[in-house]
């Protein structure tokens, strides 16, 4: 019965959530009710540090036990230290002491989804997914469920439902003291995880009613504290994460130890295409070597060590079929160069004034080139993944931002329901972007796979990681533009052309991304400056080169070129670059 | 072959060859040393051989002689080391790969050096951190030298 009590709370969160975010469309969805993963999870063996045992799910967010208060912060803390941020604005409407929370990112599910829309606020950073996400993704957040970390959304997004979400259990454990105690709940108060009545000194701790609590149903909405109530929010808190950071007992994807693990490294095509062959004799007559693995685009070496799985794999010999893009950089800055004159924009990103008229007959018109080269996210811990396929069950432990994804991919792709992917958000030693992708979660399931019942652990030695990244793309700018009399740019007319890594993104990982692509010209369309004759177009290269989201993704490149050449405009019409930006 | 790890000696069927990461990590489960980059260059595998640094990912475990120390048996769960105490005090950490490699580092730079200057800091410690913590580092050596100083005064 405690299930039903909570998921009918939990509907009334998502309604508020919708109400007080001002979200007018999506009414209907909001209203359906999604399921508390939590009892489930806890049946399945714990969630972090939260103990089976006398466990109770008030919300999707919150367990009460013996141990404590434990806070499931459902975004992936890549070092952002958003686990810390969202677990204080519930432990703020609970009213708990901080000591007495512990965090967990919980189980991946739709009831978790992100609401990316909630970053469409104004000014303009809004990186990585956000300027593109913001108006696909707020419908996809909701509607397919997508639990997301990434575009800056997670504060934005948490800001109301995490506290709604302590607000709730606060009132179904004032509720549960008042019957208890034949009292108007309007008579009681908390404090530091009990509830009070002042009148007759009586007090119960929230583990005291905790198994009442979830019993209830409670009929008002949450009310919040006000502003000037709060200690937590606001207020910098000590990282959840820190001490176990500092002793070497934090739990990275790397770590992450089963009985009887097998070790795993894998090599793929550098030139990111199909392998052709592969001769593994000489390695599996290696010390160690157990099982070598066929991957779509190379193999997996599973031995008793990483290090003799990384010294196996070098002793394989490949033939690769060859790059479908250009292999110098040079080479992909001419294709670009090419494309710039060929293809059509993908998008106008500003249209003010008339900059091609008044370039036609400008005299001094300054022309400059500006590119960008590939990145690599280069985290410092290098992708790894632990899979373990026992009696028809798959679980993963590993780091990602699209754990919701990744698992109906997993499932789609290991040919098991979806209720038999079991996905363990672990800690993450940066991400930067390449924790949005799935290759690696589809690799370790393949591996899990061809070795059921062994708990095998696949890392990356460091050159897979920088060869194997979906990189932020190589880019090219051609700018125009002209210094007026007055000492300001009066003409910027700017044709940038990159790939569009929102829908190669998208394809790679099962989502849509119609429209426009807004990276390409993010920080440069949305630039703070008024010109009078400011043209700005994105175009979209045919390049193939696997890219992704990788920190400010469009505003990494444009913003290098747009702000060079303001200071060149400067320097052309010797004005100091500052003071013509503050004129 | 033996090997003392955080004072408990171990008996190992191993490859001379083996870098001591892979021993301390996959045979003895010791997972506070990190693996980074494989080629002795972030640092994130820091651990100590007889109180000096050294970078274990490139380190063969049949040459190493003397006790090896790793983050997880520099202090004691109920009085951590003084540089993590104050790695903790100043938060210093982010996604916290690196800081294992850091404060081993940093202990070690402080054994030898009382009183860093910032010139000595960065000279001597040259991990890498992808998140940017430097400055949070250099303030946390500066302070725990300053702590250990007190301790001893």
């Amino acid at each position: 019965m405690s299930t039903l009590g909570t998921i009918t709370r939990r509907g009334l969160l998502l309604g508020s959530a919708a109400v007080a975010g001002g979200v007018a469309f999506g009414y209907y969805r909001y209203h359906q009710p999604l399921p508390n993963p939590l009892p489930l999870a806890l049946s399945e063996g714990g969630l972090g540090e939260a103990s089976v045992a006398q466990s109770y799910a008030l919300t999707p967010y919150l367990v009460i036990n013996q141990e404590g208060f434990t806070i499931i912060t459902p975004r992936t803390d890549m070092g952002q230290g958003i686990q810390t941020t969202l677990a204080a604005l519930v432990a703020e409407e609970l009213d708990v002491d901080w000591a007495d929370v512990q965090v967990a990112h919980g189980p991946p599910s739709a009831t978790y989804y992100t609401d990316i829309s909630a970053s469409a606020a104004p000014p303009y950073d809004d990186s990585l997914f956000a300027n593109t996400m913001r108006n696909v993704m707020g419908v996809a957040g909701r509607f397919m469920g997508l639990q997301v970390t990434g575009g800056s959304a997670s504060a934005r997004d948490g800001f109301i439902k995490m506290r709604l979400a302590g607000a709730a259990a606060r009132q179904a454990l004032i509720e549960a003291a008042a019957q208890r105690w034949g009292l108007p709940a309007q008579s009681l108060t908390t404090r530091a995880g009990s509830v009070e009545h002042a009148a007759s000194g009586r007090r119960l701790s929230y583990q005291e009613l905790a198994s009442d609590a979830a019993k209830l149903e409670i009929t008002s909405e949450p009310v919040l504290k006000p502003r000037s109530e709060w200690r937590y929010v606001g207020k910098t808190m000590p990282r959840k994460d820190m001490r176990s950071k500092c002793t070497g007992e934090a739990i990275y994807a790397i770590d992450v130890r089963l009985p009887d693990m097998l070790y795993a490294t894998v090599v793929s095509n550098p030139q990111r295409a199909a392998m052709q062959s592969y001769d593994a004799s000489k390695a599996k007559a290696m010390r160690g070597v157990k099982a070598i693995v066929p991957l779509a685009q190379g193999v997996a070496v599973v031995a008793d060590n990483t290090w003799r799985a990384f010294q196996a794999a070098k002793s394989i010999a490949f033939e690769w079929q060859d790059a479908a893009y250009p292999v110098s950089t040079e080479a992909m800055f001419e294709v670009m160069r090419g494309e710039l004159r060929t293809l059509k924009p993908d998008a106008v990103h500003r249209d003010v004034g008339d900059a091609s008229s008044v370039l036609a007959q400008a005299q001094n018109v300054l022309k400059v080139e500006y590119q960008a080269p590939h990145l690599a996210h280069a985290a410092l811990e290098p992708i790894a993944a632990v899979g373990h396929y026992a009696k028809g069950d798959l679980h993963i432990w590993t780091a990602n931002q699209i754990p919701t994804q990744a698992k109906k991919l997993v499932a789609e792709a290991a040919g098991l329901d979806a209720g038999k992917v079991h996905l363990h958000v672990t800690a993450v030693g940066g991400s930067f972007g390449r924790r949005t992708e799935l290759d690696y979660v589809l690799q370790i399931a393949t591996i899990a796979k061809a070795l059921p019942e062994r708990p095998v652990k696949l890392t990356w030695s460091r050159e897979e990681d920088m060869q194997q990244d979906f990189y932020r793309p190589s880019a090219l700018a051609h700018m125009q533009g002209v210094m007026g009399e007055d000492g300001r740019p009066q003409v910027i007319q700017m044709d940038i052309i990159s790939q569009s890594t929102s829908r190669s993104w998208g394809q790679r990982v099962g989502i849509p991304v119609p429209g426009p692509d807004r990276v390409l010209a993010e920080g440069a369309g949305d630039a703070p400056y008024s010109v009078p004759h400011h043209h700005v177009r994105a175009f979209a290269s045919s390049l193939e080169v696997p890219s992704g989201f990788w920190r400010a993704v469009g505003a990494s490149y444009n913003g290098f070129f747009h702000e060079c050449f303001l200071d060149e405009l400067a320097h052309a019409g010797r004005r100091d670059p500052m003071d013509m930006r503050l004129r | 072959m033996q090997l003392s790890v955080n004072q408990q000696t171990h008996t190992l069927d191993v490859e001379p060859d083996m870098p001591l990461l892979w021993v301390l990590r996959d045979e003895l489960g010791i997972t506070g040393p990190k693996f980074g980059c494989g080629i002795a260059q972030c640092g994130a595998c820091t651990v100590h051989i007889d109180g000096q640094p050294v970078r274990s990912c490139v380190l063969p475990v049949g040459s190493v002689q003397g006790e090896v120390t790793t983050i997880d048996g520099l202090g004691q769960a109920d009085r951590l080391h003084i540089v993590q105490q104050v790695w903790i005090e100043q938060q210093v950490a982010q996604c916290g790969y690196c800081q294992p490699g850091q404060i081993m580092t940093a202990v070690a730079l402080l054994s030898q050096n009382p009183a860093p200057t910032d010139a000595d800091i960065d000279a001597s410690m040259t991990n890498l951190c992808r998140c940017g913590t430097y400055p949070r580092i250099r303030a946390a050596v500066h302070q725990a030298a300053q702590k250990i100083r007190e301790v001893q005064a």
